[in-house]
Parts: C-alpha cells; structure tokens; sequence
C-alpha cells in the first residue's frame, strides 16, 4: 500500500529527481541487499561441490585434464556413467535400499510404541526419565565405539557379511534416537484430543489409529525419512561387516571407487552423484520438520 | 442418569497429593459445580471420574456399579474440555458423529441425530466444516454437541467456557444450564470462575489443595462460609479481613483490632467461647455489609482514598492504619476521595486464626 | 435438588497436612507392575530397551574385557591401557582429533548461528528454499562428503586452486602435506557439520517471541544490544546443544579421512575413529584398540555431562 502511494505521488505531481532516487533507494535497502548476497555465497558453498562432483562425472577425459578446471563442460560424455552400471553399481544401490528400507520400519515399528507408552501412558515418572535420559544419551555415543565388540560378536555367530545383520545393527543403532525424537513429536499433540476420543467411546488402540496417527503423520513421515537417510549413509558399521559385493551398501563401494593415484575420476563422480540424489529430495521434504522437531523441547519451557 | 458418588478419593502424582481424601456425592440430575483456584484438585477429580486417571485410593460409583476399574468408553460419560479436543482433521459433523460411530449407530439414525443437536446449538451451518474454521464459540459448541449427542448418564465440564469471550461466556452459561434442566442429565462443572460457580450450580464444592473446603448451595456458600478459605475465594468484590482478638469490654464481648471495636452478638460470643477459647479469630465481613455514614462523629472512623465507580454501584477504597476495605456504595451516595467515614458493620463472620474454620 | 454432605468436620486451611494424608503409593517398581495400564506400558518400552541393551551396555561391558586381555584372550589386567599411554601414534591420533576439535566446534557454531541468524532476519524471503539448501551437507554421507572434497583439492581437476592460480599463485597440493591437509580436512568438516549448528540455533531463534524484541525496541535497545540481551541469552540452551552434538559429530569423523587422506600423509591425519578402526580391522588388534574407545567413550561423556548438567541448571532457573 504504502508503495502504491508513493509511485502515485511522483505521478501525479512533478518531484526533484533526488525525492524519486530517495523512494527507490529504500525499496532496495543496502542491508537485505547484504544478507541476500551473503545468504547466495552461502548456497554456492553448499552446493558447489556437489555440482563439481556431478560435471566431474560427465566431463571427458580431455575436459577433465584441462587446466584451468572447465566449470562447464563443453563435450560431455557418458563414459564414467556406463563403467559405473557396468562395476553393478545398481546391485550397490538395491542392497542400500533394501537395508535402509528394512531397517527404518522395523525401527519405527519398535521405537513408535516406545515413544507412546514414555509420553501417553502415564508411567511412573522416574521409570520414563530414566529410560528417557538413557535413549538421549545412547543416541550421542559414537557407533566406532560398539562396532568392535559387535564385530567379535558377529564373528562368533558367523553373521558377518549378511544383509539382515546390517538390517538388526541399523534398526538397533537408531532405535534410542528415534524414540528420543518420536517422543517430542508426540509432545507436540495435545493429549486432550486423544483423551476426547476416550471418552467418546474409543478404545486405546482405536483412539491412537483413528486419532493420533493421523495427526502425526507428517512428522513421522519426516522422522522415516531421515532415518532412512541415516541409514543410507552409514559407513562405520559397513566398515567391518561388509566383505563382498552381496552386502556392499553404496556407502562402501563409493570408497571402492575411489582412486588413490590415477586419472579415473569421473567414475566416482557419477557414484557419488547417485549416493547424492535422494538427499536432495530429502533435504526439501524435510526442513520443515527438523526445523521445527528437533527442538528437543528446550525452549518450551518444560 | 445417574448418581456419582466419590467415596475417599486420593490421587498422587509421584508424591504430590492432588486429591486428599474426597467425599462427595452428586445426586442424579444435579449441576454440580467444582469451585476452586488452579491446582486444587478440582480437574484431577473430574478426570478420575472420568477415568482418565487411576486414583490412588478411594472409590466412585457411578449409580450402582463402582467405576475405578471401567476404561473411559465403559462409563458412558461425557466430558467437554477446556482446549475443546475437537479433531482437527474431521469436519464438525463427523466430530460430533464419531462417539455414534464408534457405537455402531446406523447411518441414517446419526445423521438426523447430528443435525437435532446442531439445530439445537445453532451450528448447523458449520457442519461441512472442519474445527479450525470454525469461531471459539462455535468450537465451543461443536465440543457441547459432541457430548451431548451420545446421551451420556453424566456429564463432565471441565472449563469449558474459559476461552471464550466475556460476552458469550455470560450467554454461554445460561445456555448450558438450560440444556442440563432440558436433558435432566446429572452434571459436573469444573471452573476457577466463582461467578460461573455461583450462577450455574446446584450444589457448589469448594476446593483447596486438594481438600473440599465446603460443599453446599450458592447462598450457603456465600451467606455462610465454612472458612476463611471460602470466604475469600466466593464474590466478586471480595470479602474484608480484619485481624483481631475477641475481648470482653463493659460486660460486652467486642472483636478487638488495631483499626475497629467492633461488637459481637451474645450468641455468637457464646459460641465463640466453646470453639475458639484463645479469642484469636479474624472478623471477615462483605463490602455490601458495611454502612457508612458521613459524620465525622462516631465509633469507627477511616478515610475514602479511591472510588471505583461501576455504574450500578461504586466500590469505595477504604483505607486505615495500613488496613484496607472495600465498601460497596449502592445507595450512590455523594462521598468524595478523602473523606472520613463511620462505619458499622451489619453481618459479619468470625473465624478462627488457627484453623480458618468459621465460628459459628 | 439437594447434595448430601458426607465431609464431616470442615476442615481450615492448616488442615491439609501430611498427618491427614493417606500415605503416598510405595517405590517405583511396585507401582510400575501394579496397574493393566502399567504393564502394558512397559511392554511397550521393552523393545526399545532391549536394542539398548545390544548395541550399548552389552558393548560397554564387553569392551572393559577387551581391554583387560590380550589379542590371545589372557587376563593381561591393565596392560593394554598403560601400552596406550606410551603409543606415540595413540597420541597423534588423540592430538590430532583435539586440534581438529578446537578448530571446528567453534567455526561451525559461528557459521551455523550467522547462517541462522540470516536466514531468520526479516530480509531472507523464502525461507524455505534457504534452510532447505543450507541443510544439504547434513545429509550427505561422510564418505561421500569426503570423496566431493577430495576432487575439490585435486591439484589439476579441483576448483580450490582456481583462485590461486588466478592470483598467479602456485596451486597447493592440499592432501599431501601435513599442515595444508589439517586444514583441508577442518574446512571438509565445516562444510558437512555447520549445517548442524545452523539448523538447531535456527530452531532456537525461532522459539524466541517476537513480542519480546518489540518490548526492547520500546525500551530503547539498539539491535545490537537486543541482540546480546536478548536473543542470546534465550538461545542458549540450544547453543548448548548444538555445541555438544559438533563435538561429538566432529570426534566420529572417520569416512572423510577414509575418502580423502587415508590418515596420511604419513599418520597425520589419524583421529581417534581412524586409530581405533586401523588398528581393530586392519592390524587386527581389537583388544588394544578397545583402550582407545575407553578414551573415546570418555570424551563423549564428560561433554555430554557438561552440558547435560548446563542444561539442567539453565532449565530450573526459569
């Protein structure tokens, strides 16, 4: 409104050239100009390697050796793109779906009724802090920490280099922070809603089926979706028991590719660019919730 | 219908007493309001009955079948929250639909069900909508049909009408004690709000720290106040304190302060004597019990510092020696701020500095 | 119409004393398994508590047997521990993931709160688009982060030296030098975890009420000072946080140094995670290398503490 005001006035009537500079200086204040150019240098940090990475994976053999470095590049190929398919990146990428897949719902299947039970239920309070406090804190402890003894354990059970131990050791991992982070989710919905439904005749089940769930969807969408996340990236575990192309998760091959010496760059690249797709999508799909989910609850007060 | 009978409740959290040790019981038909300022007991009670929580000890039977062990969805009641609870994700039709639903109600049946009750609240309009479109007062309504559609034996209201505003509230409360005459539907009203308490109720159980103060009808809770508990938490001017002593003085019993001499009834001396032997008691009177008069003469003198006109009447701030008293001027008098006052003091009670019970 | 009253004598005010309590319910554990509800409860959390149980306590436990036998399984009792004190590369390793430490908790904790305080300031638009990008590197793989960045480095195919030799400047051959690949490795760091703090300090500013800059504009505070009065103080629970989750994300660092230096050149760039999976894997001395993780486990802990109990105070202030 106040613009529309402005633009009318220099109409209307004849005003000195600086009155009019002064009003269009305003519209682009220095300051905003500041933090957006601040906020551009921001992103191209953020996203020039992953760009590099993908040209990388697309430049010919002669673009990649020219220097300075192309940052387009002006024959591109698909060369490193075939080699890739060709080492059976895709038996990689399906051994990465299917643990990560598995093991996010078998984890929300134990950590969902968790997360219930510490917030809705009413348990003594010192019982639900207690377990509440040990998930918060298992959830910082660095997996290199158990991956030794785990390892041993696996050894003497002759389940190293089988996908459904990475299934068992990602659902695990990632059970006390998914219960650390449902719980908050729950928080979040009033348990007057639940109890309304409860009263209304529901039983408890029904009550958390046809009213809770629904309500939380959203969120639980989100917290699937970076476990997911987590799972797909996770190395260390990987590390020590994956040893054949039947467990290799993408993570692992991506190391495989990687070369110490040579000139083989854009077959990594194209690797890597395919590790990296489904981030992107998840990083738009998720900021909304983690900005408002991983709050821990501290400064609500409570 | 029913009767609700509370048989000593307790509740703890951890090792916080909510409820100690309650006893009430609620008459079938009867509008019982729970009265009392926030923390004291009065929502923890209602939910045991509800069944939302378990109590510690104690019993509530609901008519003949006692309820401790019942889930909520057994005991046939209803309850109406303070934040609503509406679903946020169904519409007003299918909120106040789903306790038919889950009842198994055929179609048609809830349809002309829903549709009563919504004619019957005047929201019928916003049925195809969902909660979050609707206003406060048409949410509040939702939630009232909600209850009301199931024809449940007790209804529990849990402040309901504290977030809306004051306008509507005063409309809102005739509207619901309409209904509960109408439907005869035995029902318990928690608020904080004494007006709502006084206007609303049946019976009105005063709460405090998880103890019933005193249970009765409004007049008796404000005519006689079982203590100064009471008697601070009911009006809405509210009552005067005056710290003192019962002494006798020329053969007449006077309640003795820093401020007054005021005189005591031989009866009320009398009693004061058996239940109070230390004569350690406060002398509680409301501001309409107090006259005035302008002379400059008299007993009990003290100077009008504020007036607070409300238009029908005017509170007049009464100040002596650190002690302040509020007077209610309904006669609209001419008294202008600074002038002296005597004052008597018509009816008053007297309670006792050690148990805040009232003497009587 | 009427009530009957079943409270006998009318209590005061003074009577709601402990001696007129009934006593409260006895223990936790009773009450735990007294109640349907109760039990189902804990049903419920049993699940959860057993993947506890495998992948922490039984670990922790069985690391103190690691370490007090040796490769062959003999009770060696704290030899493993005091051959640790004397491992020179034990000490790079430890050194070295402190260094890496000091550098990059507090470049990622000014990264992330400029970057949350941008993106919060009424002039960044779609705010949406900026988190979304920003938050990128958090969900890329370590290893994958590591792999970008080692053909960012590279002398002939990375863009970093491309403003050097703009400048007519020699080109740095980042990884192959120790210094220059400290450095390489800080920046790789910065770049995957100051998104963290970014996100979480964004998540603070966010709870702060609005009202309350209003209040202090009102009150006469410039920015600035709203910003240090304010803001500041408000955010700092989450600043606690954010500071012990870059912590403990910079300390597990392992597939960047995997895809980049391979803890060359040399061991100068072992961190702690690389010496404890070098010498578990590679050199196939799990037992020794347990002492290590008792280190590490120790580090996380005392942070975790700290700020745990920081929290705590700051929580029952309010």
């Amino acid at each position: 409104m106040a613009q529309t005001d402005v633009s009318e006035t220099t109409t209307n009537e004849p005003v000195p050239q600086d009155v009019v500079m002064a009003a269009q200086g305003r519209r682009l204040n220095p300051r905003k100009l500041l933090v957006v150019i601040v906020l551009y240098l921001a992103a191209f940090w953020t996203l020039v390697p992953m760009y590099w990475v993908a040209i990388s994976s697309i430049k010919s053999l002669r673009d990649l050796a020219h220097i300075p470095p192309r940052f387009f590049p002006t024959d591109p190929r698909l060369d490193a793109w075939v080699t890739i398919f060709e080492r059976r990146i895709l038996e990689n990428v399906y051994n990465s779906l299917v643990v990560s897949t598995l093991a996010t719902i078998i984890c929300l299947i134990i950590a969902v009724p968790a997360a219930y039970a510490a917030t809705r239920m009413r348990l003594p309070f010192k019982f639900v802090a207690i377990v509440v406090g040990l998930m918060g804190l298992v959830a910082l402890l660095p997996p290199i920490a158990s991956a030794i003894p785990l390892f041993l354990l696996g050894s003497d059970l002759g389940i190293i280099d089988e996908k459904y131990t990475l299934i068992i050791l990602y659902t695990v991992l990632n059970t006390a922070f998914a219960v650390w982070v449902l719980r908050g989710t729950f928080m979040d919905v009033p348990m007057d809603v639940e109890e309304a439904a409860l009263m209304d005749g529901d039983t408890r089940f029904g009550a958390v089926r046809r009213i809770l769930l629904p309500l939380i969807f959203p969120s639980l969408f989100s917290i699937a979706i970076l476990l997911f996340i987590f799972n797909w990236n996770e190395y260390i575990i990987a590390l020590y028991f994956v040893n054949s192309m039947k467990t290799m998760t993408l993570p692992i091959a991506i190391q495989a590719q990687i070369p110490q010496h040579e000139l083989d760059w854009g077959v990594v690249s194209a690797a890597g660019t395919i590790a990296v797709f489904p981030v992107l999508v998840a990083a738009f799909t998720l900021q909304r919730f983690l900005v408002r989910g991983l709050t821990f609850g501290v400064a609500s007060g409570q | 219908m029913a009767e609700v009978r509370i048989e000593g409740l307790t509740k703890y959290f951890g090792d916080t007493c909510a409820v100690n040790q309650l006893n009430l019981v609620v008459r079938d038909g009867d509008l019982v309001v729970l009265l009392g300022p926030s923390g004291c007991g009065k929502t923890t009670t209602m939910r045991c009955v509800a069944g939302l929580e378990r109590p510690t000890y104690g019993d509530i039977y609901i008519g003949e079948t006692r309820v401790n062990d019942l889930e909520p969805r057994e005991r046939d009641v209803a309850l109406v929250f303070q934040s609503y609870a509406l679903y946020p994700h169904f519409t007003a039709f299918d909120n106040i639909a789903y306790p038919l639903r889950l009842r198994k109600t055929p179609k048609d049946e809830i349809e002309r069900r829903v549709r009563d009750v919504a004619e019957m609240l005047g929201i019928s309009h916003t049925l195809e909508r969902p909660p979050g479109l609707c206003s406060g007062g048409e949410q509040q309504r939702i939630a009232l049909g909600r209850a009301i559609v199931r024809e449940p034996v007790v209804f529990l209201m849990d402040e309901p009408l504290s977030n809306i505003d004051a306008l509507l509230r005063v409309y809102m409360r005739a509207e619901i004690k309409r209904l509960q005459h109408e439907l005869g539907t035995t029902m318990i009203y928690v608020t904080h709000d004494q007006v709502e308490g006084m206007t609303m109720a049946d019976q009105i159980a005063v709460m405090n720290e998880g103890t019933l103060q005193q249970l009765g009808t409004p007049s008796e809770i404000y005519d006689l106040p079982a203590n100064n508990f009471v008697a601070r938490f009911v009006g809405s001017t509210p009552m005067n304190f005056i710290p003192g002593a019962l002494q006798k003085e020329n053969g007449r019993t006077v309640h003795k302060s820093d401020q007054f001499v005021i005189p005591v009834s031989a009866e009320m001396a009398d009693r004061a004597a058996e239940l109070c032997p230390s004569g350690q008691c406060t002398l509680g009177v409301r501001p309409e019990e107090i006259r005035f008069t302008t002379d400059d003469e008299g007993d009990n003198q003290a100077r009008v510092f504020l007036l607070e006109p409300l238009g029908s009447e005017t509170i007049l701030d009464i100040e002596k020696e650190g002690l302040l008293l509020k007077v209610k001027d309904v006669a609209s008098t001419q008294v202008r701020e600074g002038d002296n006052l005597s004052l008597s003091f018509n009816r008053f009670h007297l309670f006792d500095d050690n148990t805040g019970a009232a003497i009587r | 119409m009427t009530v009957q009253q079943t409270v006998s004598p009318l209590p005061g005010q003074g009577a709601n004393s402990p001696a007129s309590q009934p006593p409260p319910p006895q223990g936790m554990w009773s009450e735990l398994f007294s109640f349907r509800d109760n039990r189902l409860g804990v049903m419920l959390i049993i699940p959860s508590l057993l993947t506890l149980i495998l992948v922490q306590f039984y670990p922790i436990v069985y690391n103190f047997w690691l370490i007090l036998t040796s490769e062959k399984g003999e009770w060696i009792g704290l030899a493993n521990l005091s051959r640790l004190t004397r491992d020179t590369i034990f000490h790079g390793a430890l050194i070295f993931s402190l260094k890496m430490g000091i550098v990059v908790v507090p470049m990622c904790l000014l990264v992330g709160l400029g970057l949350a305080l941008l993106v919060h300031s009424d002039y960044a638009g779609r705010k949406a688009i900026w988190i979304s990008i920003l938050i990128i590197p958090l969900m890329v793989s370590e290893i994958v982060a590591g792999m970008m960045w080692k053909i960012m480095y590279h002398p002939t195919l990375g863009l970093v030296n491309v403003p050097l030799s703009a400048l007519g400047l020699e080109p740095i051959i980042w990884l192959v030098k120790a210094d220059t690949a400290f450095i390489a490795l800080c920046v790789v760091e910065i770049w995957r975890i100051s998104p963290l703090a970014f996100l979480l300090l964004y998540a603070g500013l966010n709870q702060v009420p609005r009202d309350i800059y209003e209040a202090a504009a009102v009150d006469g505070a410039t920015r600035w000072r709203a910003f240090w009065d304010m803001t500041l103080p408000y955010i700092r629970p989450m600043f606690s946080i954010a500071t012990i989750l870059v912590f403990v994300w910079s300390t597990r660092t392992i597939g960047t140094i995997a895809a980049t230096t391979q803890g060359g050149p040399g061991r100068a760039t072992w961190n702690l995670s690389w010496y404890i999976y070098g010498m578990s894997f590679q050199r196939l001395k799990p037992h020794y290398a347990s002492a290590a993780v008792l280190v590490m486990l120790l580090m996380t802990y005392i942070a975790g503490t700290i700020f745990v109990r920081y929290l705590w105070v700051e929580r029952r202030s309010r």
